[in-house]
Protein backbone atom coordinates (compact mmCIF):
# COMPACT_ATOMS: atom_id res chain seq x y z
CA UNK A 1 0.00 0.00 0.00
CA UNK A 2 1.05 3.47 -0.81
CA UNK A 3 1.76 5.88 1.89
CA UNK A 4 -0.02 8.42 2.62
CA UNK A 5 1.17 12.14 1.71
CA UNK A 6 1.22 14.49 4.68
CA UNK A 7 1.09 18.43 4.86
CA UNK A 8 3.16 20.51 7.60
CA UNK A 9 4.54 23.80 8.00
CA UNK A 10 7.87 24.71 8.59
CA UNK A 11 9.39 28.01 9.71
CA UNK A 12 5.62 29.40 8.61
CA UNK A 13 5.60 27.44 4.81
CA UNK A 14 3.37 24.98 4.24
CA UNK A 15 4.80 21.84 2.58
CA UNK A 16 3.53 18.73 1.38
CA UNK A 17 5.57 15.05 1.80
CA UNK A 18 5.15 11.98 0.00
CA UNK A 19 5.16 10.31 3.26
CA UNK A 20 5.45 10.60 7.12
CA UNK A 21 9.46 10.87 8.05
CA UNK A 22 11.19 11.80 10.93
CA UNK A 23 11.71 15.36 12.34
CA UNK A 24 15.66 14.52 11.33
CA UNK A 25 15.18 13.23 7.99
CA UNK A 26 12.90 16.49 7.68
CA UNK A 27 16.07 18.89 8.61
CA UNK A 28 18.43 16.84 6.25
CA UNK A 29 16.37 16.60 3.68
CA UNK A 30 16.83 20.36 3.82
CA UNK A 31 20.27 20.84 3.84
CA UNK A 32 20.79 20.21 7.80
CA UNK A 33 22.76 18.57 10.05
CA UNK A 34 20.72 17.80 13.20
CA UNK A 35 23.47 18.81 15.36
CA UNK A 36 23.48 22.49 13.38
CA UNK A 37 19.62 22.72 14.63
CA UNK A 38 17.44 22.83 17.59
CA UNK A 39 13.75 21.87 16.62
CA UNK A 40 10.11 23.58 18.21
CA UNK A 41 6.98 20.85 17.25
CA UNK A 42 3.33 22.09 18.00
CA UNK A 43 4.96 24.76 20.54
CA UNK A 44 7.74 22.32 22.40
CA UNK A 45 11.06 22.62 22.19
CA UNK A 46 12.47 18.59 20.75
CA UNK A 47 15.72 17.38 22.44
CA UNK A 48 18.26 16.08 19.83
CA UNK A 49 17.94 12.84 20.76
CA UNK A 50 14.76 12.89 19.80
CA UNK A 51 14.83 14.03 16.41
CA UNK A 52 15.02 10.84 14.65
CA UNK A 53 12.62 8.95 16.82
CA UNK A 54 9.91 11.46 15.97
CA UNK A 55 7.83 11.50 12.86
CA UNK A 56 6.08 13.86 11.54
CA UNK A 57 2.22 13.50 11.41
CA UNK A 58 -0.46 15.60 9.15
CA UNK A 59 -0.71 18.81 10.50
CA UNK A 60 2.43 19.32 12.50
CA UNK A 61 4.00 23.01 12.75
CA UNK A 62 7.53 23.08 12.72
CA UNK A 63 9.94 26.40 13.75
CA UNK A 64 13.95 25.23 13.10
CA UNK A 65 15.72 27.31 14.10
CA UNK A 66 19.86 28.12 14.16
CA UNK A 67 22.00 30.21 16.09
CA UNK A 68 23.22 33.24 14.28
CA UNK A 69 25.42 36.22 15.26
CA UNK A 70 23.36 38.86 17.59
CA UNK A 71 23.59 41.37 19.99
CA UNK B 1 50.51 48.45 47.36
CA UNK B 2 48.52 47.74 44.25
CA UNK B 3 44.94 46.29 44.92
CA UNK B 4 43.83 43.53 42.30
CA UNK B 5 40.88 44.34 39.88
CA UNK B 6 38.02 42.83 41.89
CA UNK B 7 36.25 40.14 39.82
CA UNK B 8 32.71 39.77 38.44
CA UNK B 9 30.40 37.65 40.02
CA UNK B 10 27.35 37.05 37.88
CA UNK B 11 24.92 34.17 39.09
CA UNK B 12 27.59 31.68 40.52
CA UNK B 13 30.07 32.74 38.40
CA UNK B 14 33.14 34.97 37.99
CA UNK B 15 34.42 36.44 35.06
CA UNK B 16 38.00 38.48 35.07
CA UNK B 17 36.36 40.60 32.12
CA UNK B 18 33.71 43.22 32.40
CA UNK B 19 33.16 43.59 29.12
CA UNK B 20 30.14 41.35 27.34
CA UNK B 21 30.43 41.12 23.66
CA UNK B 22 28.22 40.90 21.20
CA UNK B 23 28.26 38.81 17.85
CA UNK B 24 25.85 41.05 15.07
CA UNK B 25 27.12 43.08 12.28
CA UNK B 26 30.49 41.83 12.18
CA UNK B 27 31.68 41.43 8.32
CA UNK B 28 32.34 37.48 8.77
CA UNK B 29 32.91 35.34 11.38
CA UNK B 30 36.48 35.11 11.42
CA UNK B 31 36.44 38.72 12.23
CA UNK B 32 34.26 38.56 15.19
CA UNK B 33 36.90 35.85 16.05
CA UNK B 34 39.53 38.21 16.41
CA UNK B 35 37.86 40.83 17.87
CA UNK B 36 36.69 38.57 20.58
CA UNK B 37 39.68 37.33 21.62
CA UNK B 38 41.08 40.55 21.47
CA UNK B 39 38.41 41.87 23.82
CA UNK B 40 38.85 39.65 26.36
CA UNK B 41 35.47 39.13 26.82
CA UNK B 42 34.32 35.91 28.23
CA UNK B 43 30.90 36.37 28.02
CA UNK B 44 28.95 36.41 24.42
CA UNK B 45 25.89 36.72 23.12
CA UNK B 46 24.07 34.96 20.53
CA UNK B 47 20.74 35.28 18.67
CA UNK B 48 18.38 32.59 17.44
CA UNK B 49 16.84 32.66 13.60
CA UNK B 50 14.52 30.29 11.86
CA UNK B 51 16.88 28.08 9.58
CA UNK B 52 17.28 28.70 5.79
CA UNK B 53 15.15 25.86 4.88
CA UNK B 54 15.42 26.55 1.08
CA UNK B 55 18.97 25.18 0.88
CA UNK B 56 20.53 28.57 -0.01
CA UNK B 57 22.14 28.81 3.41
CA UNK B 58 23.51 31.99 5.03
CA UNK B 59 26.80 33.26 5.77
CA UNK B 60 26.12 33.31 9.18
CA UNK B 61 24.93 30.24 9.74
CA UNK B 62 27.42 28.41 11.79
CA UNK B 63 28.37 31.33 14.57
CA UNK B 64 28.76 28.62 17.30
CA UNK B 65 32.08 26.96 15.48
CA UNK B 66 33.30 30.71 15.66
CA UNK B 67 33.39 30.50 19.32
CA UNK B 68 35.10 27.94 21.78
CA UNK B 69 32.12 26.96 24.23
CA UNK B 70 34.89 26.14 26.67
CA UNK B 71 36.65 29.39 26.80
CA UNK B 72 33.61 31.58 26.47
CA UNK B 73 29.94 31.51 28.23
CA UNK B 74 27.25 31.39 25.98
CA UNK B 75 24.70 34.34 26.11
CA UNK B 76 21.66 33.73 24.03
CA UNK B 77 19.13 36.05 23.50
CA UNK B 78 15.53 36.90 22.67
CA UNK B 79 15.91 39.04 20.07
CA UNK B 80 12.74 39.06 17.86
CA UNK B 81 10.67 38.01 20.93
CA UNK B 82 7.67 40.78 20.65
CA UNK B 83 6.08 39.57 23.81
CA UNK B 84 7.02 37.43 26.95
CA UNK B 85 5.19 34.15 25.12
CA UNK B 86 7.67 34.14 22.20
CA UNK B 87 10.88 35.04 24.61
CA UNK B 88 10.18 31.79 26.89
CA UNK B 89 9.75 30.01 23.33
CA UNK B 90 13.27 31.56 22.09
CA UNK B 91 14.84 30.79 25.50
CA UNK B 92 13.69 27.23 25.45
CA UNK B 93 15.17 27.04 21.62
CA UNK B 94 18.32 28.83 23.04
CA UNK B 95 19.04 26.27 25.64
CA UNK B 96 18.40 23.06 24.13
CA UNK B 97 20.59 24.96 20.54
CA UNK B 98 23.62 26.07 22.81
CA UNK B 99 23.62 24.27 25.88
CA UNK B 100 23.56 27.36 27.92
CA UNK B 101 21.15 28.87 30.89
CA UNK B 102 22.28 31.85 30.73
CA UNK B 103 19.66 34.33 28.89
CA UNK B 104 19.79 37.51 27.91
CA UNK B 105 16.14 39.07 27.89
CA UNK B 106 15.23 40.87 25.20
CA UNK B 107 11.72 41.91 24.36
CA UNK B 108 11.28 45.39 22.02
CA UNK B 109 8.54 44.92 19.45
CA UNK B 110 8.88 48.46 17.95
CA UNK B 111 11.72 48.10 14.95
CA UNK B 112 12.56 51.82 15.06
CA UNK B 113 13.74 52.62 18.57
CA UNK B 114 13.80 48.97 19.97
CA UNK B 115 13.10 49.89 23.19
CA UNK B 116 12.30 47.52 25.61
CA UNK B 117 8.34 46.65 26.67
CA UNK B 118 8.52 46.60 30.15
CA UNK B 119 5.64 44.59 30.75
CA UNK B 120 6.40 41.69 29.35
CA UNK B 121 10.29 41.26 30.13
CA UNK B 122 8.92 41.22 33.96
CA UNK B 123 6.24 38.65 32.76
CA UNK B 124 9.01 36.46 30.72
CA UNK B 125 11.63 36.81 33.62
CA UNK B 126 9.20 35.64 36.23
CA UNK B 127 8.53 32.27 34.31
CA UNK B 128 12.30 31.66 32.90
CA UNK B 129 13.61 32.32 36.47
CA UNK B 130 10.73 29.54 37.51
CA UNK B 131 12.30 27.10 34.96
CA UNK B 132 16.07 27.38 35.70
CA UNK B 133 17.67 30.13 33.80
CA UNK B 134 20.11 32.95 34.50
CA UNK B 135 17.92 35.46 33.02
CA UNK B 136 20.26 39.21 32.57
CA UNK B 137 17.53 40.95 31.16
CA UNK B 138 18.01 44.38 29.03
CA UNK B 139 15.59 47.11 30.11
CA UNK B 140 15.03 50.87 30.08
CA UNK B 141 17.17 52.47 33.04
CA UNK B 142 13.90 52.37 35.21
CA UNK B 143 15.09 52.00 38.61
CA UNK B 144 11.53 50.63 39.80
CA UNK B 145 11.44 47.96 37.51
CA UNK B 146 15.49 47.11 37.85
CA UNK B 147 14.17 46.34 41.02
CA UNK B 148 11.01 44.37 40.67
CA UNK B 149 13.59 42.10 37.89
CA UNK B 150 16.04 41.63 41.12
CA UNK B 151 12.66 40.59 43.20
CA UNK B 152 12.17 37.92 40.25
CA UNK B 153 15.59 36.70 40.27
CA UNK B 154 17.45 38.18 37.55
CA UNK B 155 20.67 37.37 37.75
CA UNK B 156 21.59 41.19 36.64
CA UNK B 157 20.21 44.31 35.21
CA UNK B 158 20.71 45.57 32.00
CA UNK B 159 19.98 49.21 31.69
CA UNK B 160 20.39 51.07 28.31
CA UNK B 161 22.69 53.80 27.90
CA UNK B 162 20.79 55.20 24.91
CA UNK B 163 18.81 52.70 21.80
CA UNK B 164 20.69 50.10 20.40
CA UNK B 165 23.18 50.62 18.00
CA UNK B 166 22.60 54.61 18.10
CA UNK B 167 26.14 55.05 19.47
CA UNK B 168 24.97 57.92 21.44
CA UNK B 169 26.85 56.87 24.88
CA UNK B 170 24.57 57.30 28.40
CA UNK B 171 21.92 59.26 28.14
CA UNK B 172 19.96 57.83 31.01
CA UNK B 173 22.85 58.72 33.34
CA UNK B 174 21.06 59.58 36.16
CA UNK B 175 18.19 56.66 36.24
CA UNK B 176 21.18 54.32 35.88
CA UNK B 177 23.11 56.40 39.58
CA UNK B 178 19.89 55.08 40.69
CA UNK B 179 19.35 51.84 39.34
CA UNK B 180 23.24 51.13 40.93
CA UNK B 181 23.23 52.58 43.68
CA UNK B 182 20.01 50.36 44.36
CA UNK B 183 20.49 46.95 43.13
CA UNK B 184 22.22 44.37 44.90
CA UNK B 185 22.66 42.18 41.52
CA UNK B 186 25.61 43.55 39.02
CA UNK B 187 23.98 46.15 36.46
CA UNK B 188 25.62 45.53 32.79
CA UNK B 189 24.70 49.05 30.50
CA UNK B 190 24.03 47.65 27.55
CA UNK B 191 23.21 49.81 24.39
CA UNK B 192 24.29 52.80 22.60
CA UNK B 193 27.90 52.61 23.70
CA UNK B 194 29.25 53.84 20.33
CA UNK B 195 33.12 54.85 22.18
CA UNK B 196 35.45 53.53 24.64
CA UNK B 197 35.23 56.91 26.60
CA UNK B 198 31.28 55.60 27.05
CA UNK B 199 32.33 52.65 28.11
CA UNK B 200 34.53 53.93 30.84
CA UNK B 201 31.91 56.80 31.85
CA UNK B 202 29.81 53.35 32.35
CA UNK B 203 32.28 51.99 34.95
CA UNK B 204 33.54 55.37 36.68
CA UNK B 205 29.72 55.35 37.31
CA UNK B 206 30.29 52.05 38.96
CA UNK B 207 28.54 50.12 36.27
CA UNK B 208 29.33 45.99 36.60
CA UNK B 209 30.09 45.65 33.25
CA UNK B 210 29.22 46.90 29.31
CA UNK B 211 27.52 45.13 26.78
CA UNK B 212 28.82 46.23 23.49
CA UNK B 213 28.38 45.31 19.98
CA UNK B 214 27.75 47.87 17.04
CA UNK B 215 30.49 49.74 18.29
CA UNK B 216 33.50 47.01 17.47
CA UNK B 217 31.72 45.18 15.11
CA UNK B 218 31.41 47.63 12.54
CA UNK B 219 34.75 49.77 13.23
CA UNK B 220 37.10 49.77 10.39
CA UNK B 221 40.00 47.61 12.40
CA UNK B 222 37.28 45.41 14.43
CA UNK B 223 40.00 43.79 16.35
CA UNK B 224 41.92 46.91 17.63
CA UNK B 225 38.57 48.41 18.68
CA UNK B 226 38.08 45.68 20.84
CA UNK B 227 41.28 46.36 22.46
CA UNK B 228 40.63 50.32 23.12
CA UNK B 229 36.86 48.88 24.49
CA UNK B 230 38.67 46.53 26.98
CA UNK B 231 41.36 49.27 27.99
CA UNK B 232 38.55 51.79 28.68
CA UNK B 233 36.59 48.94 30.16
CA UNK B 234 39.94 48.30 32.96
CA UNK B 235 40.19 52.02 33.44
CA UNK B 236 37.05 53.05 33.96
CA UNK B 237 37.16 49.92 36.49
CA UNK B 238 39.86 50.91 38.06
CA UNK B 239 39.02 54.17 38.56
CA UNK B 240 35.63 53.39 40.09
CA UNK B 241 37.88 50.68 42.59
CA UNK B 242 40.18 53.78 43.83
CA UNK B 243 37.50 56.49 43.98
CA UNK B 244 38.01 59.11 41.81
CA UNK B 245 38.43 63.17 43.21
CA UNK B 246 35.08 64.86 44.38
CA UNK B 247 34.33 67.45 42.18
CA UNK B 248 34.52 71.56 43.50
CA UNK B 249 32.71 74.17 42.55
CA UNK B 250 36.38 76.61 43.51
CA UNK B 251 39.62 75.85 42.04
CA UNK B 252 42.20 73.85 44.46
CA UNK B 253 45.72 74.93 43.51
CA UNK B 254 48.14 71.78 43.07
CA UNK B 255 51.81 74.11 43.04
CA UNK B 256 52.59 75.99 46.41
CA UNK B 257 50.14 79.49 47.62
CA UNK B 258 53.58 80.70 49.21
CA UNK B 259 57.01 82.17 48.12
CA UNK B 260 55.96 84.18 45.42
CA UNK B 261 58.27 86.49 43.55
CA UNK B 262 55.73 89.95 44.55
CA UNK B 263 55.59 88.31 48.66
CA UNK B 264 56.76 91.44 50.75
Amino acid sequence: MKPDPITITANGKRERLDSACSVAEFIEAHGWKTTQVVVERNGSVLARNELRTQMLADGDCLEVIVPVAGG
Amino acid sequence: MTDKPQTLRIANRDFNSRLILGTGKFASGEIMASALEASGAELVTVALRRADLSGQRDKFANILTFIDAKKYVLLPNTSGARNAEEACRLARLGREATGSTWLKLEIHPDPRYLLPDAVETLKAAEVLVNEGFTVLPYINADPVLAKRLEDAGCATVMPLGSPIGSARGIETRASIEIIIEQATVPVVVDAGMGAPSHAAEAMEMGADAVLVNTAIAIAADPERMAEAFKAAVAAGRAAYEIGLAVKRTEAEATSPLTGFLNEP
